[in-house]
């Protein structure tokens, strides 16, 4: 199922099976307990395909053929890459800002707190589903953000929710 | 985008959110969803890739619930007032319990870090600061040369500015940059200095403590103790490269330190965590050598009790 997951993530088996040779090697270093290990498997090998399709992703433009990339052994120092990073980061920066506080808050804590989504549902005094729908607007407008990059200096969206 | 398109994506987002905590069955169905479709995959990697650049964003706190703004001084003040009387400390206490409401001006940000990860965080002025695990720092938009140390350590490579010193504040006390390298650690009302390169005021305004490269202090707001101490400069920061100095510190400072740097699941039986601990200890980042290791210092005992080590007094 590893095996799977990585082969859907990547697009074809053959880098999945280079990415499952890199993950075991990854394991060898991961010595702490784990609480679930099977989950925490499947999450370090998400990760892990995240890494390769992004490093893969530098080397071509945004928006060219998904299933034709081919993922570089190693992320590379990559001038251009770091450029069309840095105007992503902006995006997603003015995205952020541009969030209603609770949206923002939501997501600081689900993310960048790793906290489950029942203590922001307790931290902002609604229910989980509404952490839920709250978060899915937020991931929403962040890869919206990045899909049109840069069309003006202007942060978008309103306070229409939140 | 087509309404197709739309749903998609919606769809990414509903199991990107739900893989947070998806076990074994919930990760299998996720990976018949990317299968089912190959839009379905091309939909999350662009998903993925997004969030992933979430680990570098900034956050803006968010804007005050309460008139607090017009407090110039920041934070500190209120720290300061904390002797100062019932309703004050009633306040502040409600305060406390929910970190989300200590709202500063807007132009204020938070950048965090779980426990076990790290994080650095360049500002405009080519300032640069190395975060530890369980680390949160309030940077100002506005302002580059302020910071708040809210909890955990950092490590500040400070591009002095004559004109426009660098300051900290970490549990009410400023530290003003006088050129300098210095890791800074906060927990509670205590925290720890210590300084790799040129050299740091502590409380400017108040015991105005310079301290050069290899000195160090532990000051405690809450007690007033303050305890100035020496290491070799390269052994700042050492929680970098898995180093740890401590002098005159506690077991459970030891404990505290290796959970924020590893995730390492610690408990200490009460009467160890007083203990006091002073020297070197050197981590790998794997529990099951570092615990044991610790327990040997100090004289304890360890064993694991699922995911949580436990430290007890060896009998």
């Amino acid at each position: 199922m590893l095996r799977r997951l990585l082969a859907a993530r990547l697009g074809s088996r053959d880098d999945a099976e280079d990415a499952l040779q890199d993950l075991w090697l990854k394991l060898d270093h991961v010595q702490a307990p784990i609480a679930q290990p099977a989950a925490f498997l499947y999450r370090m090998a998400a990760n892990h395909a995240t890494d390769r399709r992004i490093a893969a992703s530098r080397r071509v433009a945004r928006d060219g053929a998904w299933l034709a990339v081919q993922p570089p052994p190693a992320a590379v120092a990559d001038p251009e890459g770091a450029i069309a990073a840095a105007d992503d980061r902006r995006a997603l920066e003015r995205a952020i800002a541009a969030m209603p506080e609770r949206m923002a808050t939501a997501l600081r804590m689900f993310r960048l707190e790793e906290q489950p989504q029942r203590a922001v549902a307790e931290h902002l005094g609604i229910s989980v589903s509404g952490v839920e729908k709250l978060l899915a607007r937020a991931y929403r407008r962040i890869h919206d953000s990045l899909s049109e990059p840069d069309a003006s200096g202007e942060t978008k969206g309103g306070s229409n929710d939140g | 985008m087509t309404a197709d398109r739309v749903s998609i994506v919606d769809q990414a987002i509903a199991w990107h959110l739900r893989l947070a905590e998806a076990d074994e069955t919930g990760w299998a169905a996720f990976v018949a969803w990317l299968e089912a479709d190959p839009a379905h995959a091309e939909a999350y990697d662009r998903l993925a890739a997004g969030d992933r650049l979430l680990d570098a964003a900034t956050f803006s706190a968010a804007p005050a619930p309460v008139a607090d703004n017009d407090n110039p001084a920041g934070p500190r003040r209120w720290w300061w007032a904390l002797g100062a009387g019932g309703a004050v400390a009633a306040a502040l206490s409600v305060v406390a319990l929910q970190p989300g409401l200590l709202k500063p001006p807007s132009s204020a940000y938070v950048v965090a870090t779980a426990n076990g990860e790290r994080k650095t965080v360049t500002l405009g002025d080519g300032t640069r600061i190395e975060l530890g695990g369980g680390t949160a720092i309030r940077l100002d938009r506005a302002d580059d040369r302020v910071a708040s140390l809210e909890r955990g350590e950092a490590v500040f490579h400070v591009r002095h500015d004559p004109a426009r010193p660098f300051t900290v504040d970490a549990a009410g006390v400023a530290v003003r940059d006088l050129g300098t390298v210095f890791d800074l650690a906060v927990a509670d009302t205590r925290i720890h200095v210590a300084v790799a390169e040129g050299s740091v005021m502590v409380a400017p305004e108040r015991e105005a403590l310079r301290l050069g490269a290899g000195d160090a202090v532990a000051l405690d707001r809450g007690s007033g103790r303050i305890a100035r101490s020496r290491l070799a400069p390269e052994l700042v920061g050492g929680w970098r490269t898995g180093s740890l100095s401590f002098d005159g510190a506690r077991v459970g400072d030891v404990a505290a330190a290796l959970t924020r740097l590893y995730g390492t699941e610690l408990a200490l039986a009460p009467n160890l965590s007083n203990k006091p601990f002073t020297g070197m200890v050197r981590f790998t980042g794997a529990a099951d050598r570092d615990v044991p290791h610790l327990a040997e210092l100090i004289g304890a005992t360890s064993r694991r009790e699922g995911n949580r080590w436990i430290l007890s007094e060896a009998p």
